[in-house]
Order: structure tokens, then sequence, then C-alpha cells
């Protein structure tokens, strides 16, 4: 401190921190564009952010309130012609600069932080000092200062350079000293909601709004452009500016890109994220931050909404209330085809002796019996329906009411299906025959045989009971395809089945080739052979599907008649075999010969090695010694490769017991080995 | 690239067809398929996927749900359903699950269902066929990566409301990509008014099943559907193209991308992503194709001498090996060449029948006046006089012309040539020659922000100049390598480009205010809650165009370049049609002839006026 009290006036011009830091620092910006007027830029943003960061500090405060608009326009003149003639250098790092503005964006870049980080502290400091009280009463004063404060420097900012600015910044292009731009893309909104919120203006908050710039590189350590084909050295033609996502330098021409960030949680510490919404501030980043954006890096987004739980949920509750009439529907079947039963045994028995008069009683007995079965309250009125219940024609002379005998409602009789056909005469004979395991009573049970041949006794239902009742033996019956069919797909379903196979191998075939060892060969031979019978079996499959299904006549391959209605399917099934053999057969050769060639190189490499192990010969030890030597190295080489071998078996065989001993075995012959070789030196293999 | 049409089909056939191999899934659930569509989606899958790449997957049979009950019970296959939830597929698809002929169904939708009929499907399915239910949003043609059409078949034009319809496949294609754009729209046309209006009210109304909510949670700025009509740019169509598609679509005619040759009565099919050389080519102009064909006939040439029978004699065998198990590659390639010198001959065959030389330069001379008006008149008496040269190709340079320089007694002199039988064969009829005389009061209203420099010729020039200069500024990058802005016949850009320009950037020039001032922006609900309100007037990465009335491919390859030399945006371009120019004249006589009846029928003017309201 004390030693920069002694060159006052270069201090303030270069907006050391003497003063509140933070509104120095931007001060200078403003110094800055009041000397080049074209090519920076001030916003009431700017100016009120002078306000913000000087806030929090209550005994320097009035110092920058008094300093601020006199630096900007009595100051800078008076320091201006000495400065311009001498050479500048940062009075912090004593670092040499061409210009003023050039010296501003140093600052700016290099030292602000450290300065920004002794502010907020002082101010830590003097907030705990004054007490709680004090600072509150500071803060709503600041809001009034600020208020106020704002609304002198709107009048004063000339509007003329607004609009320069700004038609600089959407230009998109990077500007070397484009440090200031970072305020502008503020949109209007995010300060508009915040600003009015009380207290707002502590440091907290303008740290929060502000891209944090503690992961920011200091220039001088790397002189390049950080992307990687780039290589341009950083300097003030090409552009030194950091990317304010990850911080690295770069050059202008990849720094032409803007995105969203805020601050992440723990500020000092982490680089800012990726944040789209209003809150998010646009800033300054590198190609790299650019295309690694979550949605550019994404690329394409494709949508599509799986709704089969929903609709499986809705069927099941359908489901499950269908099922439910359906039992209820069968229960009632089989009350009525015991009525039905027993009224017409009756009717045969007794129809000679006293036919007239009880035939009569049978029958009121019988509906009578049939409402019961329902149910009284389920038997509808004849009075209440007007309308058809399944098709809601109106009952007229013509169109009769009918009840149905399974749910007691009363619909139309449609027997030349001219509507939705909603009621039919059934015979039981008919679905007796359908639904002949269900749990009749005895007596149905007992005449079976009788009531299947037995075609008079009918009954009328309408079309929804007959649909449940017969639910069951649909399901049933749906599940039996046609003899052409099933001769067909016998064939088709094995080849799927080898084409499946086909289809898993060849991939795991390819990736082995590629990442193949010594010891992974016997695997990947194995593939090999493998994938090769079932391309064998596939082959024999589809001629074999040919011979069956295909005559072939001038050339040509027909469908046979036989199989005549079913001729697009055969081909179709015929063509997509055809392909897959011809596209993985291709496929197949060429994995294998990229096979064989990894496989000559590798013979090549290890006969090179032996080559090349073989040449040196200088005599350090006698020739027979070296002789005997490498006998015995052989003789322990092939040792130790038949107890491998023995290892390799063992886990195989999963003889684990003798695995320690062989192990130990295997060990000392390596250490033989190794000492025989070391005695050899350059005279070994 | 956030907006990809070709990955979307591929995403889409990958969700349609692709076997999920669990490993734990025994060889016995491997079924072959069925695949059912409907009359909207044929063509939809037709244009996107081959009959090959479906057999691949193990699709042995395609057929339409319309036909559901004349279909075989095989319980061998499995069955994938892809159907626009209209009320006819809905419904055939309900008696296909009342009495189902095939063991599993995938039912796919190509739009949002809605709950009610969701509810329909689930109380039809009583046997529990289906075990997948899964809406997927393609309810639009993609003809190339950057270029769709709304799927206007007749079955829309007659629907009780095709706005809806319309608004509807918009909406998919939004889904489709993931988007929930701001919507601008060209505020003096009503008809775009009402398919905006439309479509915000899909969007915010689809917010409340979360459909549209957070779709563009990590885009930095808000994606902008562009709505334009084409009456704005009657001049786009008119004019002879002169790169590879557009040719193909101007004189052969492009059709759900099959061409119908003429010649060898054989049909063609154009597909971006299996035909490399398309891809490569399409896009370029006539004199840089011919080159570049040759350059790919003789690289065939070279690779099949190589390895041609005669050589391979004195070979060894390996060599003949190699070679035969490339030989359907090299069959492939010989059809394909064969193919594009059938369409480059034809097109070369309508170039000098027509003489399309002359007339292709007059037309961008009269349009981008590189000429003085007098010369260009004197040019153009001298075509009209030409007997070989075509009516249609006359009227075309006509009204360029009137709609450059409107000059009443002039034109009444074109039209007397053009009635003259001795130069003019066949003579023009009365619509042709009404359109003569209405093309400028027809038009008039709705190019007034490009006509009102043009028409002191002045500044005309300049305003053109600008705009050059603008995009050479703008792209800089690749501008210095290209050729295009000395190529005579590509003098011309269509109005799509000042008014990307004017979205895309912030330059403040009088062309781009006026245009943004012709805009109207509507703002979904969605969009303003992420962004704040003050979006309107930023600049925009993501554009989706969508032209009224039909886009043309010289658009699309527009929007192609566009993009291109700026990977920082992303665009994609469509309509409801493709036009050519035969497709836009026709269209014209039927304007001109209904723009002569109105005022007589009060009951049209009714309907005018309710719609106003509307």
């Amino acid at each position: 401190m004390a030693n920069q009290h002694s060159r006052p006036t270069q201090r303030r011009n270069l907006g050391s921190p003497f003063k509140s830091p933070e509104a120095i620092a931007k001060m200078s910006k403003s110094q800055n564009s009041n000397m080049t007027t074209s090519s920076t830029l001030q916003t009431p943003d700017n100016v009120k952010s002078v306000q913000y960061e000087a806030s929090p500090t209550p005994v320097r405060h009035t110092a920058v309130k008094s300093l601020a608009p006199s630096s900007q326009y009595e100051e800078v003149p008076v320091a201006d012609p000495t400065k311009q003639t001498d050479s500048l250098t940062c009075p912090i790092c004593s670092e040499h600069m061409l210009t003023l503005s050039q010296l501003n964006q140093h600052i700016d870049d290099a030292h602000q932080e450290k300065e920004m980080e002794t502010d907020s502290s002082n101010a830590a400091n003097n907030l705990s000092n004054g007490g709680t009280s004090v600072g509150r009463l500071l803060g709503t004063n600041d809001v009034k200062r600020w208020f106020s404060g704002k609304s002198e420097n709107q009048r004063k900012t000339p509007q003329k350079r607004k609009t320069i600015s700004l038609d600089m910044l959407d230009d998109e292009r990077g500007f070397s000293f484009s440090d200031n731009g970072d305020g502008f893309r503020e949109s209007p909104v995010s300060s508009r909601v915040t600003s009015p919120l009380p207290n707002s203006g502590n440091s907290p908050y303008s740290k929060h709004k502000r891209i944090t710039r503690t992961h920011w590189k200091h220039p001088s350590t790397t002189p390049l452009c950080s992307i990687r084909d780039c290589g341009k050295t950083l300097n003030v033609k090409n552009g030194i500016v950091n990317c304010r996502k990850c911080g690295l330098l770069f050059c202008n021409e990849h720094t032409q890109y803007r995105v969203k960030l805020k601050n992440s949680e723990d500020v000092e510490k982490e680089p800012p994220v990726y944040n789209s919404t209003f809150e998010g501030t646009w800033s300054k980043c590198c190609c790299d931050c650019y295309y690694s954006k979550p949605d550019l890096a994404v690329g394409t987004q494709v949508n599509s909404r799986d709704l089969t739980s929903q609709f499986a949920k809705k069927r099941q509750e359908l489901l499950d209330d269908k099922q439910l009439a359906r039992v209820k529907v069968q229960k009632r079947f089989i009350k009525l085809a015991d009525l039905l039963a027993e009224t017409s045994f009756h009717e045969r028995n007794e129809s000679k002796t006293l036919w007239g008069a009880i035939q009569k009683t049978l029958i009121d007995s019988k509906s009578e019996a049939e409402k019961e079965i329902i149910g009284y309250d389920n038997w509808q009125s004849d009075k209440e329906a007007t309308n058809c219940t399944i098709c809601f024609v109106r009952f007229n002379i013509v169109i009769r009411r009918h009840h149905c005998r399974l749910c007691g409602n009363i619909v139309c009789d449609d027997p030349y299906g001219a509507r939705k056909s909603c009621s039919i005469v059934v015979p039981l004979s008919k679905l007796l025959e359908k639904l002949h395991n269900l749990n009749y009573s005895r007596l149905v049970k007992d005449n079976l045989k009788t009531l299947l041949h037995e075609d008079s006794i009918k009954f009328r239902c309408c079309v929804d009971c007959k649909n449940s009742l017969l639910y069951d033996w649909k399901l049933l019956h749906l599940r039996t395809p046609k003899q052409n069919e099933t001769e067909i797909f016998l064939i088709y379903n094995a080849i799927l089945a080898q084409k499946h196979q086909i289809s898993q191998l060849l991939p795991k075939y390819a990736k082995h080739i590629d990442t193949t060892s010594d010891e992974e060969e016997s695997y990947t031979n194995r593939l090999r052979i493998k994938i090769m019978t079932f391309l064998k079996d596939f082959e024999n499959l589809t001629t074999q599907f040919r011979g069956r299904f295909f005559i072939s006549e001038n050339n040509k391959l027909l469908v046979i008649d036989d199989f005549a209605a079913d001729s697009r399917l055969i081909t179709n099934i015929y063509q997509s075999s055809i392909m897959f053999l011809q596209d993985n057969l291709i496929w197949y050769k060429q994995l294998n010969d990229k096979h064989k060639e990894i496989e000559q190189q590798r013979l090549k490499q290890s006969l090179e090695e032996r080559a090349k192990e073989e040449t040196p010969e200088v005599p350090r030890l006698t020739k027979k010694q070296i002789r005997e030597l490498r006998e015995q190295l052989m003789v322990m080489n092939e040792q130790k490769f038949l107890v491998e071998n023995m290892i390799m078996e063992s886990t195989k065989a999963r003889r684990f017991e003798e695995l320690s001993s062989l192990e130990q075995n295997k060990r000392e012959l390596d250490m033989t080995i190794e000492n025989l070789e070391t005695e050899l030196g350059e005279f070994g293999f | 690239m956030t907006l990809n049409l070709a990955k979307v089909s591929n995403v889409y056939f990958e969700k349609l067809f692709a076997v999920q191999r669990n490993e734990s899934s025994t060889n016995s659930e491997i079924k072959a398929k069925v695949l059912l569509v409907d009359k909207f989606t044929t063509p939809i899958i037709s244009m996107c996927y081959t009959q090959s790449q479906l057999l691949q997957n193990d699709i042995i049979l395609i057929e339409l749900i319309e036909n559901q009950s004349t279909l075989n019970v095989m319980k061998h296959l499995n069955c994938i359903v892809y159907i626009k939830p209209t009320r006819e597929s809905i419904q055939s698809l309900i008696k296909e699950l009342n009495n189902p002929h095939f063991s599993k169904y995938q039912l796919f939708l190509n739009n949002t269902i809605s709950k009610g009929e969701l509810e329909r499907l689930a109380e039809a399915d009583e046997f529990e066929v289906i075990n997948q239910v899964t809406e997927i949003f393609q309810d639009y043609l993609i003809l190339n990566d950057n270029l769709f059409t709304i799927n206007v078949s007749e079955p829309i034009a007659n629907a009780i409301n095709p706005v809806v319809e319309e608004s509807n496949s918009l909406v998919s294609l939004l889904l489709s990509l993931k988007k929930c754009p701001i919507i601008k729209y060209e505020s003096n046309s009503l008809e775009l008014k009402r398919l905006s209006s439309e479509i915000l009210y899909n969007i915010n109304s689809n917010s409340n099943n979360n459909l549209f909510d957070d779709l563009n949670r990590k885009s930095d700025r808000p994606p902008l559907l562009l709505l334009l009509d084409r009456k704005n740019d009657p001049i786009t169509p008119l004019i002879t193209p002169w790169t590879y598609q557009s040719m193909i679509h101007e004189f052969l005619g492009i059709k759900k991308n099959i061409v119908a040759l003429t010649e060898s009565k054989e049909q063609v099919t154009l597909n971006e992503s299996q035909d490399k050389f398309y891809r490569e080519s399409m896009y370029l102009n006539y004199g840089d194709l011919t080159e570049k064909f040759q350059k790919y006939v003789e690289e065939y040439k070279k690779e099949t001498k190589q390895s041609s029978l005669e050589n391979l004699k004195t070979q060894n065998l390996s060599e003949l090996k190699k070679m035969l198990t490339k030989f359907p590659e090299f069959k492939k390639l010989s059809n394909n060449i064969l193919k594009h010198l059938n369409l480059i001959s034809e097109i070369d065959k309508e170039i000098s029948i027509q003489n399309l030389w002359e007339i292709g330069e007059l037309q961008q001379t009269i349009i981008c006046e590189l000429d003085t008006h007098q010369a260009i008149r004197q040019k153009l008496t001298e075509i009209l006089d030409n007997p070989k040269v075509s009516t249609t190709n006359k009227i075309k340079l006509v009204l360029l012309y009137s709609i450059r320089f409107h000059n009443t007694s002039e034109l009444q002199n074109f039209i007397g040539k053009l009635n003259n039988p001795l130069v003019t064969d066949p003579l023009p009829t009365l619509s042709q020659i009404a359109l003569l005389k209405k093309f400028k009061t027809l038009f008039n209203s709705n190019f007034t922000t490009s006509t009102s420099g043009q028409n002191n010729s002045n500044n005309l020039g300049n305003i053109f100049q600008n705009k050059k200069i603008n995009i050479n500024s703008f792209f800089n990058q690749n501008k210095s390598n290209d050729p295009k802005t000395d190529n005579i016949y590509l003098q011309y850009t269509p109005r799509l480009n000042e008014v990307l320009n004017s979205l895309l950037t912030t330059t403040q020039s009088e062309s781009a205010i006026a245009i943004k001032s012709s805009l109207s922006t509507l703002i979904p609900d969605a969009v303003s809650s992420q962004y704040g309100n003050n979006i309107q007037n930023e600049p925009v990465q993501d554009v989706i165009i969508y032209v009224k009335g039909g886009v043309t491919f010289e658009e699309a390859r527009l929007v192609f370049e566009l993009s291109e030399s700026n990977k920082k945006i992303n665009l994609v371009i469509g309509g409801d049609n493709v036009l050519n120019s035969e497709m836009w004249m026709k269209e014209l006589y039927d304007r001109v002839n209904d723009s002569e009846i109105p005022g007589t029928d009060p009951a049209t003017d009714r309907r005018k006026q309710l719609r106003e309201i509307l």
C-alpha cells in the first residue's frame, strides 16, 4: 500500500487498486471509453456496477462516489499526454504494453481477480465490524443511491456511444479487448427481474451475476492458442482471450462464440456452468466449449413418446371389467342350459298327455325362471326401453323388442345384419359343442350327447354376451394356424435362428481380429469355425427352402402351385435370406482375409525377432560354454513350455489342486532360465 | 447440426424395425414381422426406407391396414402397426384387434393420439396382443436432409379443416426435432395467420400434456419457426433453375423422390442418403455437374479396367477372387452411372429444345437488372419475336419484366406480340393473357418490401449490390472460393435469403428492418417462461422454415449453402409442396381466374369476412 501511495497519479490512471478495486477497474474502462470513443463503450449497466461493487465497503464508499464522476471527466485529460508518450508498464507485474487500452485489458484480465478477493474480504471485515444493523441500513441506502446514481448516469451517458457499441457486439467478431463485452449481453430482463429485490446490491448477488474468473489462466504461462491445430501465438494481433467457460486462452478466431453461463454453486473452485434460461449471461467462449454444449454435442435430438404403460394400465382396467362380465355371463349360461335342458325333457315326456294346459304354464314358468337367472332387477322392462341398447335404433312395429337371455337387456332383432346384428337366436347345441367342458349341472352333463344333437333348443342372446361367452374358445381357436403356413414357418424359423446366431457372432469375430493376442488366437479360430458352420447351415436351409417352395422354369423361380396363395410371403422370405447370405458371406470373407494377414504379420514379426536375436556373436564366453549353456536354456524353455501347457489344461479342467505345485515348478524354471540368460548375455537366442 | 432430418428418419427406423436383441431372448422369440400401414404412412415409409432395408430387418410382408379383413391368419408373425391416428385408421385397427391375424402387435403412431382414442384401442384389445404403443412424430415427408414437405395428398385437401391438419403436421415436425419454437409469420397473409395461431394453440395446449415443456432446455437461443407465404415471392419458382436437383424437378418432375423418365419409361429413385454421387452433386450447377459426372465415369472406367475380365487372365487366382467379390459393387456403380447419365441427358435435351441458355440469361438479367432498361427491352423483344421459343417461356419472361419495370403500354405491346400467330405457337390462352395483365396487381401488395427500392431503377442495383456484400461479409469464410457469383445463370437469389439474413444477424440495414417489421411474432408460454419476454429481436440459430404454397429446390439449396457456410446456424426448410415453374404457372392461372370472380359472389365475401374475424 505504502509503495503505491508514492505514485498517485499514475496509479489512478492505470486503475490500480488503491480505492475500491472493482470500482476502479470499471472506471479505468470508462476512462478508456472516453479516450477511444469508438472502440469501447459504456452503458448504464457498467456504471451501475460501479456503485454495486463499492457498496459493501462503507468507509470507501463516499470516496468512490466523489471520485467516479470526476475521474471520468477531469483527471483523464491531465494524465493523458504523459501516458501516451511514455512506454506503459503494468504497475503490478511490470509487463510492457503498447497502448493504454491494452494495459487496461491486461489489468482487468490478470489482476482483477486478486483485487476482487481482497475487496470482498475487506467488505466482510467491515460488515462484521460495523454490525449487522449498520450493514442493513447501508444496504437500503445503497439501493437508493443506486437508483439516483443510475438516472444521473443515464443522463450523462451520451446516447450515441451506446448504439455504436451494440453494433460492434452484434457483429459477433472478436476483439482483442473484448472484456467489456460481457456486460452488454445481459438481457434487460435479467436485470429487470432481479434488481427490485431488496438488498440485492450486496456482494454475493453481484458475484452471482458476474461470471467468475477464478479459473482464468494467466496469459504469460501459455503463449499459444489452446486449440490444438491452431498454433497461433497469442499477442495483440491474434488476440489474447480467456474462454469464460473453461478459462483457457485462445486467439480471436476461436473465441467468436457465445454461450449463456451461470456461476456454479461453488464459485471459487468450479468453472461456470451452462445455463440456457434467462438466468444465464451471454459470455464469450472458445469453440470447444461452444460445440460441447449439451444441445450441440448431442446434435439432432429425436423425440418419441412411449405410451405402452399408459395403454397397458387402461387395458388392464377394462379387461378386469370384462373378465367380470364374462364370468357372470358364463354362470348364467350354465344355469340357462340347465333350465333349457330340463324344460325340453319335461316337454318331451309330457307333451303327449297334458299338452295344451301344461304348455302354457311351462312357458310362463320358463320365462319366470329365465328372469330369475338374470335377476329381476337386471331384466329390463319393456316400457323403459325405447331404443336398442347396442345400436340405439328406435323400436317400432317392425323393429321389435327382445330380451337377451344372458344379460336381460332389451335389444333389437336383426337377423340380416343390417345394423350390428344386435341379437341372434342361438341353438344351445352349438354353444355346448364349443364350450363342452364348463361346469354344467348334472342333468346337462349326463345328457350332453343328446343335447349336442338336439337342434331345436334355442335361446336369444345379444351379440355382446355371445362374444364374451365365446371369448375363451376364440382365444384358443385363434392360436391354431393353417397347414401351409406351418410348413413355411417351420423352415423359416430355423433360418431365423441361424440368422440370429450369425448376426450375433460376426461382430464379435470382427472385434476379436483386431484385438486378439496370442492367447485369444485359439478362441478367434474357434469363432471363425463356428460362424462358418452357421453360414453353411443357413445356406443349406435356404436351398432347402427354395427346393420346397419353388420350381424353376426358364431360369426363373416360380412358387409352386400349392403355395400360390402365399407366394408373396415366400418370395420375400427367400429374398431376405439370400440378401442376408450375400452380405454376410462377403463380410465374413473379408474378415477372414484380414485375419490371415494379421496372423502372417505376426508370424513374420516373431521370425524377425528370432533372426535378430541370433545375429550378434562376440566371444565373451568360449564357444563350448555357450553351447552348453544354450542347451541348458533350451531344455529349460522346453520344460517351461510343457509346464505352462499343463497349467492351462488343469485350469481348463478345473483341477485346481494341481495348479499350485505346477505354479511352483514354473516359478523355479523361470528363475533358472533367467539366470542362464543373464549368464549368456548377448549370446542368448 | 441440431436439425437433421436424415437422422430423424434413421432413429425412427431403428425404433420401428430394429429387433431388440436382448441376450436373454431365446431364439424362439425371434419372429418375422408384418408391417401394417395406412395410406398416410405408406409414402413416409416408402420415401425413407427401401424394400431391402425392410427385408434385412425381417419385415416380410407389408399390408395396408384398410385391407385387414382380407389378410390370412398367420400366428407365426409379429406385427408392426404404423399408422397416422386418424379416425379411419384407428377404426381399422380396432377391427383388426377384435380379430387379430398375427401374434403380437407393436403399435406406432406418427403423431399425437388423443386420450379418448387410446382408450378405445385399449378397450378393443381384449386379447392383449399389443405389447408396445409408441408415438413417433413423423407426419411429414423427408425429401432431403434439410427439406421436408407436409403430407398434402388429396385426403388432406378434402379434410374438413385443412389448417388443423397442416398445423398438426408441423407440430409433429417440431416434436420430432424436440423444438419448441418462437413462431414468426408474414403478417400480410391470412392463411399464415390462421396457421400460426393454430400451431401456437397446439403448442400451448399440448404443454399441459408436457409434450412441449422442456424441449429446448439446453439451447441458449430459442428455435424459430418461420412461416412464409409463396405469394410474397412469386418470382423464385418462375426462374429457370440451374442446379442439379432443381433442374431434375423443373424438367422431369420429382414426385416423392421418384422421377419417371419418359424416354426409357422407367422410374428412378433419388435418395440423398443412398446415392453418394447424388448427394455430392445435387446442389451443383450445370457446368460443375457435367464436370463432376465426367470424373465419376472416368473413375469407374479406371476401376473396372483394373479388374476387367480380360486383364485378369494374366493375374493370379486370388486377384480373380477379389474381383469377383467386388463384382456386385461394380454392378451397383454402373447402374448408378446409367441412372444419372439418363437424367443428365434428358436435362440437356430439354435445355437445348427450349433454348434455355439464352432465356435463362435473359431471366437473370431482367430480375437482377444486370443491364440497362433499354438493352433488356431490346433483348426481350428479340426473344418474343423468335418463333422457336415456347409460349410459356415467353410468358415467364414478360411476367418477370412486368414485375421489374411496370409499364402498361409496353406490356400491351408484348401481349400484342404474344398474340401474333406468326411468332408464337401455340397462342396464349385467355387465362395466360389475364395473368400477364394482372400479375403485377396480384402480387404488388405483397411485394412492397422488395419493390420499394426497385421501382426507381437507380436504387435497385444498389440494393442487390448491398445484399451481395452483406452475404460476403457474413459468410466470408467460404466466399473467396465460391464461383457462383461469377455465374451469370445464378445471379438471382431468392427473397428467402434476405429474410434469413435479417433474422440471423442483427445488422440494421434498411431492408432488414423492413423485413423484420413485416413479420409478426407469437411466443409459446414454454419459451417465454424459459427465456423471458425479450427474445423477439435476438438473432437466431435454429430456424425451421415453412413456405405455404410450395417451396422450391432452389430455396433448399440456398438453405443448404447458408448452413454449410456457417456451422453455427441450423436450417431446415419445407412446404406443402415442392414447386417447379410449370406447377407454379398453373397455380397462378387458377389464382387469376379466381380473382376475376370475387365481388360478384356474396358467399365468398362473407366467408372472407368470417376469416377476417377468425
